[in-house]
C-alpha cells in the first residue's frame, strides 16, 4: 500500500484537473468492482454489490489536491496565479512547482531578505505579489510553455523519514489508496467506493455523487490537521500524531452521527485498534456534503492525523495509516448502525 | 400549558444530539397524527393526512450548546461550541450535561477582557483530575445552559425559546386543527443551528408544495437596539425576509390576508441577519414557495431569551388558520 | 431586433431580488414569439423553451439573472423618513445623493437618499452606516403610510444612456446578458437546431444564486452556459479585470467543464468572435457555481461581459461585447450535434 500512496501522491491532480489520478485509480480498481461510473464532474463511483437485505454504504476519499491556476502572463514572462483550495500564501515563498500538462518546472520566489521591508520580513505575504518563474524573460517565450487556465501544483518529492512518510497531496491520496485496498475485500452491504473531485474548493464532487447514490450511510476517509508541534498547548493539538485513527465528533461542515461514532470508538478500542477523537471542531470534509445531499444519511468522518497539511511536505505516520485502514474496514463491516 | 413549555425549554439537546427533546415531542404528538417517522438525520416527521397539497411546517428541536473535546490533567474540560454563541457572554455561565452534571464556564487567567475567545475557556465540573473528570462526563458529551424558567407577567424568560417556543406552537396547532384540507407535514428538525441541515434533508424527502418555518426573530424595542420594527407584544411576525430567504410574495400575502380576515394581531418582519429553516426548504429541488411565522424574542442565543405569550397565542392562531385554508 | 433598444428596455425594468414579477412578465412577453413555450417556475424564474423537434433531444440551458440589487423598506418614522436595508451587495457610497423608487402595493413613490452637505460634514461622517441613511419622499407620515409599507422593494431611479459605443445604466448586471440571450434566440428563429434550448431568466442571483440552483434542478439539462458580468479595467484598477470592447470573457477552472469550454473556444475561433480568457480557481461568484452541482452534476460553462463600475447606477459596457456574446451563443448552439459528442468526447 505504501508504494501506491507514493505513486498516487506524485501525480498532479489539482481540483478541477484530476485526470491523471482518476486514470491511475480506474486501472487499479477494475478487477474489484461490480460496476464503475465516471460522472460528468469526474467522480469515480465504484460499486461493489453485496447481499440482499442489507443497506447501502458510501465510502469516499477525494482525488483532488490544493494547487494553483495561471491567471496571467506578464510582459517579462512571469506567471501570475490564483490558489485552488486553501493555501497560506506565506508557505509558497521559495517553493518548486510543476506547470501545465507538460509539467514544466517553475519556482515561486520573492525578493531576497536583504531587500525586504520590516513588514515583509515578519511574514506578511500577499498572493498579489507572488509569481511563478519558469525561466523565461519575455511574454512570447513564456506563452510557449504555459497558458492562462493551466493548472500548477507542488513539485512531487516523496520521502520516507523513519516511520513517517512525507509528500505533497497526502490529503487525500492516503484516503484514495486505502479505498483501493478496501475494495479488494468483500462485504455484505452494497458499498459504493467514491473517489470524489473538487473537495478542496467546496465538497463539490461529493454532493453530486451522493445525490446519484442516495446512500443510507456515508464514511469519509480523510486526512485531518495535526497541530502536535513545538509551541502548541496539548488541547490545541486537534489530533495527536501517531496516536491512531482519528474519529471526528464535529467539524465546521458536519456532526458525525453520535451513536455511530461513539460505538465505533468503543469497538475499535476493544479490538486493540489505536483510535482517538479529534479535539478541535475546525476544518471540513466531504461529509459536510454527503450528510444532507439526498434526504439525509447517517455519516461519520474517519481520518489520519497529518502534520503540515496543505503544504508540499505533509507528514503522516505509517502506523496511523494501518490504524485508519482497520477502523474504516470495521466501520463498513460492523459499524453502520440505524 | 406552562408545564409543557417549561419541559420543552429546559430539555438539554444541542444540535446533533436531539434524542431527549425528540422523545418529549414524540410523546406529545403521537396521538394527534396519522404517521410519525424519524429520518436518518433524526428529524421527527409528523404527518397529518389531507387530500390537498403538501405543506411542510418546520420548527427546529435543536439548541445551541457545547461539546467536551478534551480533559486537562487537573480536571478542567476544554470544549467547542455548537451553533453561534458569543464568547464574552459566556463567562461564568452555568451549564448542565445530558446526564445532569453541572459545570461553570471559566476563562484562562492570562486573557484580557477584550480578547476573550472560546479557545481560552474551560468548563469546571469540580473535578480535580483527568480521571475524575472523565468518570463524570465523556469526550463528545454535550451540555446546554443551566437556568431557571421564569414567568414575568405576560412574558416568559428561559433558555432555548429558540426554537422550543416554535415546537410548542406546532404542538398546540396540531391539537387545535379541526379541518385539514391540506396534507400537513410537521417537521421537528435537527441541526438548524449548524446550518439548517435537518430541514434540507427533510424537504428533499417530503418534496412539499409550500414551506412555513416557525422560528424566533429579533426585536428592535430595547434601548439603542439595531433598527427593527418588530416588538414584543406586537403579535405574530410575518416574515418578509431574513439572510437565508426572501419569502415568496404569494406566501407573504396569504399569511397577511389570513391574519387580517381572522383579526389576528400581526407585524411584519425584515431581519437583516440570521437565517432559518425556510432558507433550506425554499431551495429544495425545483424550489418551494416558502414563508415564515416568527415569534419576537429578545436576547436571542443567550440563556435568558424572552418572549410574550400574547405573541405566542397569536402565532398559534395564525398557523392554525393558515393550515385550515386550502392552498 | 436591435441590441441598443433591447438593452435599454431590459435595464430600465424594475425588479430587485425576490420581487422580479414585473421583469419576469416583461421578459416572457419579449421571448414569447421566439420560442415554443414560456412560463415562470416556482420561484419566479422565466423558462423559455425552443424545441428542435427531435425525440428525446439533449437539453441545453442558457442562463442569465433578471434580478437587480436594491433596497427594502424597514420602517417609516413619524417625520416621514423611510429606513431601509440592502438587498444584494450595494456600495454604500453609491446611495448618497441618489434617486430611488419605492414600489408600494398600488403605486410607486419617488424619493431621494440625502447626504450631509460638505460644509457641515464632520470627520466622523466619513464612514457612514446604511442604517443612518434614510429616504426623503417629501411626503408626511400620514400620507406615506397609505402608499407604502414594510417590506416594499426599492429600486434605483435612473435611465440607461448611450455614450459613444457604450451604454451606462443601473442593471447591466445582468439584463445586458438577458439581452444577449434574447438576441441569440431571435437570430435562431428560423434555424433548425439539434438540441432543445432552455433559456432561463433566473431570479435571486444577487442573494445566493437561488433561481439558478432550482431552475437547473427542474430542467436537469445535459449542459448549461451561464452568462454574467465581470470587471472591466478602469484607471484605478487592472487586477482581476478585462478590456471592454475586446470580446466576451470565457472562464476556465474547477467550476467549468472543459468540454463545454473547448466547444465555445472552437466556435469563437471558427466564427471569428472576439474573446478573452479568465482563470478562476474556485467559486466564480455566478449562477455557474450553483448550476454545476444540481442533480447529478451538470457540465457548465460561463461567459462574462466586461463591465465598469459594477453594482452602481452607472454600470458601463460596450455594445459590441453584448453583440459578440449573442453571436457566440448562436453559433455554439448551431454547432451542437444531436449526441453532443463533440462536447463530451474529450473528457477531462
Amino acid at each position: 500500500m505504501q508504494g501506491m500512496i507514493e505513486e498516487l501522491s506524485n501525480l498532479m491532480g489539482v481540483s478541477g484537473a484530476e485526470k491523471d489520478v482518476r486514470n491511475y485509480i480506474l486501472e487499479q480498481i477494475k478487477p474489484y468492482a461490480t460496476d464503475i461510473t465516471v460522472d460528468t464532474m469526474g467522480n469515480v463511483i465504484a460499486f461493489k454489490k453485496g447481499k440482499a437485505g442489507y443497506q447501502t454504504i458510501m465510502v469516499s476519499a477525494h482525488m483532488d489536491e490544493v494547487g494553483f491556476i495561471i491567471t496571467d502572463i506578464t510582459d517579462k514572462g512571469y506567471l501570475k496565479f490564483a490558489t485552488v483550495g486553501g493555501i497560506d500564501p506565506k508557505i509558497l515563498v521559495s517553493k518548486r512547482v510543476k506547470v501545465g500538462k507538460d509539467k514544466n518546472d517553475g519556482v515561486i520566489g520573492i525578493k531576497a531578505i536583504h531587500l525586504q521591508s520590516k513588514e515583509e520580513k515578519s511574514g506578511k505575504v500577499s498572493l498579489k505579489n507572488l509569481y511563478i518563474d519558469i525561466g523565461c524573460s519575455k511574454k512570447e517565450e513564456a506563452e510557449k510553455k504555459a497558458s492562462i487556465g493551466d493548472y500548477a501544483g507542488f513539485a512531487p518529492r516523496y520521502m520516507t523519514l523513519g516511520n513517517n512518510i512525507v509528500s505533497k497531496a497526502l490529503d487525500d491520496r492516503i484516503g484514495c489508496a486505502l479505498l483501493i485496498e478496501l475494495m479488494k475485500d468483500t462485504y455484505d452491504p452494497d458499498v459504493y467506493f467514491c473517489f470524489t473531485v473538487q473537495e478542496e474548493v467546496g465538497l463539490r464532487g461529493a454532493k453530486v455523487a451522493t445525490h446519484r447514490i442516495k446512500p443510507d450511510f456515508t464514511i469519509a476517509v480523510e486526512t485531518t490537521t495535526c497541530n502536535d508541534v513545538a509551541d502548541a498547548k496539548e488541547h490545541e493539538f486537534s489530533t495527536i500524531y501517531g496516536a491512531g485513527a482519528v474519529l471526528t465528533l464535529m467539524d465546521r461542515s458536519s456532526m458525525s452521527d453520535a451513536k455511530m461514532i461513539t460505538n465505533l470508538y468503543k469497538k475499535a478500542k476493544s479490538l486493540g485498534i489505536p483510535v482517538q477523537y479529534k479535539t478541535l471542531a475546525k476544518g471540513g470534509n466531504d461529509t459536510g456534503a454527503m450528510q444532507t445531499a439526498a434526504g439525509g444519511a447517517k455519516s461519520v468522518s474517519l481520518s489520519i492525523a497529518c502534520k503540515y497539511i496543505h503544504s508540499p511536505v505533509c507528514m503522516a505516520n505509517k502506523e496511523d495509516i494501518h490504524s485508519l485502514y482497520s477502523t474504516v474496514k470495521l466501520c463498513i463491516k460492523e459499524g453502520c448502525l440505524s | 400549558m406552562m408545564e409543557t413549555l417549561k419541559k420543552l425549554s429546559l430539555c438539554i439537546s444541542p444540535s446533533g444530539h436531539e434524542k431527549n427533546i425528540r422523545e418529549i415531542i414524540k410523546e406529545s404528538v403521537s396521538e394527534l397524527a396519522d404517521d410519525v417517522t424519524i429520518d436518518p438525520l433524526g428529524n421527527l416527521i409528523v404527518h397529518k393526512k389531507g387530500p390537498g397539497k403538501k405543506i411542510m411546517i418546520c420548527s427546529h428541536m435543536d439548541e445551541i450548546g457545547f461539546m467536551v473535546t478534551f480533559a486537562e490533567k487537573d480536571g478542567f474540560l476544554r470544549f467547542c461550541t455548537i451553533g453561534g454563541i458569543r464568547a464574552k457572554n459566556m463567562v461564568h455561565t452555568k451549564v448542565v450535561f445530558q446526564n445532569g452534571v453541572v459545570g461553570v464556564i471559566g476563562v484562562d487567567g492570562d486573557i484580557k477582557e477584550d480578547k476573550i475567545i472560546f479557545e481560552k475557556m474551560y468548563i469546571d465540573i469540580g473535578a480535580t483530575s483527568k480521571e475524575e473528570a472523565l468518570s463524570m462526563v465523556g469526550i463528545g458529551d454535550v451540555c446546554g445552559f443551566y437556568t431557571k424558567f421564569a414567568i414575568m407577567g405576560d412574558h416568559i424568560c428561559s433558555k432555548s425559546l429558540d426554537d422550543r417556543i416554535a415546537c410548542y406552537i406546532a404542538i398546540e396547532t396540531l391539537k387545535n386543527i379541526k379541518e385539514c384540507p391540506n396534507d400537513l407535514y410537521f417537521v421537528f428538525s435537527t441541526q438548524e443551528e449548524l446550518g439548517m441541515r435537518g430541514a434540507k434533508a427533510a424537504a428533499f424527502s417530503i418534496d412539499p408544495d409550500m414551506g412555513i418555518a416557525l422560528d424566533v426573530t429579533n426585536t428592535g424595542d430595547t434601548p439603542e437596539a439595531q433598527k427593527m420594527v418588530v416588538k414584543l407584544g406586537g403579535g405574530a411576525a410575518i416574515k418578509i425576509k431574513d439572510s437565508s430567504v426572501l419569502c415568496h410574495r404569494s406566501v407573504v400575502e396569504f399569511l397577511k390576508n389570513t391574519a387580517k380576515q381572522e383579526n389576528i394581531d400581526y407585524q411584519l418582519e425584515v431581519l437583516p441577519s440570521g437565517g432559518t429553516d425556510a432558507g433550506a426548504i425554499h431551495l429544495s429541488k425545483e424550489g418551494v414557495p416558502s414563508g415564515g411565522i416568527s415569534i419576537p424574542c429578545r436576547y436571542v442565543h443567550s440563556p435568558s431569551e424572552m418572549v410574550s405569550m400574547h405573541d405566542v397565542v397569536e402565532c398559534t392562531k395564525l398557523l392554525t388558520a393558515v393550515l385550515s385554508t386550502e392552498i | 431586433m436591435e441590441a441598443e433598444k433591447l438593452i435599454k428596455e431590459l435595464t430600465e425594468l424594475r425588479g430587485i431580488s425576490g420581487s422580479e414579477k414585473k421583469v419576469a412578465d416583461a421578459v416572457c412577453e419579449i421571448v414569447r414569439p421566439l420560442c415554443d413555450e414560456v412560463y415562470q417556475n416556482k420561484l419566479g424564474s422565466v423558462v423559455a423553451i425552443k424545441h428542435c423537434g427531435i425525440e428525446n433531444a439533449k437539453k441545453v440551458m442558457i442562463d442569465a439573472h433578471i434580478d437587480e440589487i436594491g433596497l427594502m423598506v424597514t420602517d417609516i418614522d413619524k417625520k416621514g423618513f423611510v429606513s431601509f436595508t440592502e438587498i444584494g451587495g450595494t456600495d454604500m457610497k453609491t446611495l448618497l445623493a441618489s434617486v430611488v423608487t419605492i414600489h408600494g402595493q398600488d403605486e410607486d413613490v419617488t424619493g431621494i437618499i440625502g447626504s450631509i452637505p460638505p460644509h457641515l460634514a464632520r470627520k466622523e461622517d466619513e464612514t457612514i452606516k446604511t442604517d443612518k441613511l434614510a429616504i426623503d419622499t417629501g411626503l408626511t407620515y400620514d400620507v406615506l403610510k397609505e402608499k407604502i409599507e414594510i417590506g416594499d422593494p426599492i429600486t434605483f431611479d435612473y435611465e440607461t444612456i448611450t455614450m459613444g459605443n457604450c451604454m451606462a445604466g443601473k442593471t447591466m448586471d445582468d439584463r445586458a446578458s438577458v439581452a444577449a440571450m434574447i438576441l441569440c434566440l431571435s437570430k435562431l428563429q428560423n434555424t433548425k437546431l439539434n438540441v432543445d434550448v432552455y433559456m432561463v431568466g433566473a431570479v435571486q442571483e444577487e442573494v445566493g444564486l437561488r433561481g439558478a440552483i432550482t431552475a437547473a434542478y427542474e430542467i436537469n439539462p445535459d449542459l448549461a452556459i451561464a452568462i454574467d458580468v465581470c470587471h472591466a479595467i478602469t484607471p484605478d484598477n487592472s487586477d482581476n479585470a478585462f478590456e471592454m470592447g475586446k470580446g466576451i470573457v470565457l472562464t476556465m477552472g474547477p467550476n467549468i467543464h472543459t468540454g463545454v469550454y473547448d466547444h465555445l473556444v472552437k466556435t469563437a475561433k471558427d466564427y471569428n468572435v472576439p474573446y478573452q480568457i479568465e482563470a478562476c480557481g474556485g467559486d466564480t461568484g455566478t449562477d455557474a457555481w450553483g448550476i454545476q452541482i444540481a442533480q447529478n452534476g451538470i457540465p457548465t460553462a460561463l461567459l462574462s461581459l466586461p463591465l465598469k463600475y459594477m453594482h452602481s447606477s452607472v454600470e458601463t459596457l460596450a455594445i459590441s461585447d453584448v453583440k459578440s456574446t449573442a453571436r457566440l451563443l448562436e453559433f455554439a448552439l448551431k454547432e451542437m450535434s444531436e449526441s453532443l459528442e463533440e462536447v463530451f468526447s474529450c473528457k477531462e
